[in-house]
């Protein structure tokens, strides 16, 4: 495990004290990573840009919202991001459906392996969620595309695909252990402890 | 819902694709069992990953001086006052002009305050104009940057050693043509191209390299407004290695696969 990066740490103490340059120097090292997600989960730059703000505006004005101790600034950005994203995408398609997951903070994982204010360990975990989502089988690759960038329920996907209920259920549930046995073989995530 | 049908749903459920009442029975079970919690927190770091798996992009060039100019403004400064509305309202104008003296003197007063007002739209222009500049400095130097990284790959290619290939447009573009420029043993190239159709809104070119049967993302990139476009590629392996190189349209934010329509081919050979 790689030890997390004080500089990032030290960034969002500046933060917490209302210095601007620090929240500069945030976005300078991640809105790239954050736009990029949140503009494929929504397919508008003006939609993206305003999670890209509402995002690093979050780490402005709730400083503390972020938990050194609990994972990386970069992976706490992408997490609210994403459920960001996510939100606007289903409101947009006008879902209430109560109990899905709101935007706010995503819980982390302690000591996760990615350096994200390292930009070479996140090149080379980047090409390795592709390398791994090419090699896992199209159909379960397309079911965790759609849950994971368009917000969509397994029985959503049942519909959209015309399959069984419980066929995407399984793709993806299948797909995302397939993932984490080829990401555990680079070193991009932790190996799944038994924890009982 | 008991542990065991939980760890049954659990990707499912960081991921979000389960139905609400199963990501509510869920949620409320790992509220109370340590052991599915810990394996929840386990579970969503391949999450957390995914995200890595979508095209780093630029947003608009404006966009961190919006967020600075944000930062700027107190919370409470960004609701406007709402007008109270008093059933004295008339009068209490009337009590002003009055307070302001005879009609000259109102005149007077009056002409006496235009070139304040001048003044401070003319601050304000300033201040826009200013703005203007440092987020256009913010492009340039990011611009700048690039322009300095491909010059660097351009140079080497363009000696002793490098190497350039054709790149051709398809039935899709077929007065896009290009060269990629590299130095075989490296891992960056430089594909300038010129003539590519303009793309529908959201979507972006894609540049790929391929070796068998194998496509690697050599990054996303936009046209300039005549057709032209240069993007710095970086291969996960030596470009000598390559088969060949090639452009799609995908939509914004990149594919982790060519699915769309091919812009442009071309066979890595030496020129």
């Amino acid at each position: 495990m790689h030890p997390r990066s004080e500089a990032d740490e030290a960034l969002v103490a500046r933060v917490a004290q209302n210095d601007p340059d620090a929240l500069d120097e945030v976005y300078g090292r991640y809105a790239r990573s954050v736009y990029g997600l949140a503009y494929r989960i929504l397919g508008e730059p003006a939609a993206a840009e305003d999670v890209v703000q509402d995002v690093f505006l979050k780490l402005w004005r709730q400083p503390g919202s972020y938990n050194a101790e609990r994972g990386s600034l970069g992976s706490w950005l992408l997490g609210v991001g994403h459920n960001r994203a996510i939100d606007v995408l289903r409101r947009r398609r006008s879902h209430q459906e109560q109990g899905l997951p709101e935007a706010g903070e995503p819980e982390l994982v302690q000591d996760g392996l990615v350096d994200m204010a390292d930009a070479a360990s996140v090149r080379e975990a980047s090409e390795a969620v592709r390398r791994a989502l090419m090699r896992i089988p199209p159909e379960q690759r397309r079911v965790i595309e759609m849950a994971f960038f368009e917000g969509k329920t397994h029985v959503e996907i049942s519909e959209e695909l015309g399959e069984p209920l419980g066929t995407a259920k399984t793709r993806i549930r299948l797909g995302m252990r397939k993932l984490r046995a080829l990401l555990e073989a680079e070193g991009i995530v932790t190996q799944l402890n038994d924890v009982r | 819902m008991t542990c065991a049908e939980v760890e049954e749903l659990l990707e499912l459920y960081v991921i979000g694709a389960l139905a609400p009442e199963e990501g509510r029975g869920v949620r409320e079970h790992v509220a109370e069992c340590p052991d599915c919690h810990a394996l929840e927190l386990q579970t969503r770091e391949l999450v957390q990953v995914l995200g890595l798996g979508v095209e780093q992009v630029e947003p608009a060039f404006d966009l961190r001086a919006r967020i600075r100019a944000a930062i700027s403004t107190p919370a409470q400064a960004l609701a406007a006052p709402q007008p109270t509305p008093t059933a004295a309202g008339p009068s209490r104008w009337r009590s002003l002009l009055d307070w302001l003296g005879p009609q000259p003197v109102r005149m007077g007063a009056a002409f006496a305050v235009v070139p304040l007002l001048l003044s401070a739209w003319l601050v304000f222009q300033v201040m826009e104009l200013r703005t203007e500049v440092q987020t256009r400095d913010m492009a340039l130097q990011t611009s700048w940057q690039t322009s300095q990284a491909a010059a660097d790959i351009m140079g080497r290619a363009l000696s002793h050693g490098g190497a350039m290939a054709n790149v051709s447009g398809t039935e899709r573009a077929p007065g896009a043509w290009g060269m990629l420029y590299y130095t075989p043993a490296e891992q960056e190239g430089v594909l300038v191209v010129r003539g590519l159709p303009e793309l529908s809104e959201g979507h972006v070119y894609q540049c790929w390299l391929m070796n068998g049967e194998q496509r690697m993302n050599g990054g996303t990139f936009y046209r300039e407004s005549d057709g032209r476009a240069m993007v710095v590629i970086k291969s996960p392996m030596p470009i000598e290695r390559v088969d060949a190189v090639g452009v799609t349209e995908e939509p914004h934010g990149g594919s982790v696969e060519p699915r769309g329509e091919r812009y442009m081919w071309g066979r890595i050979s030496i020129v």
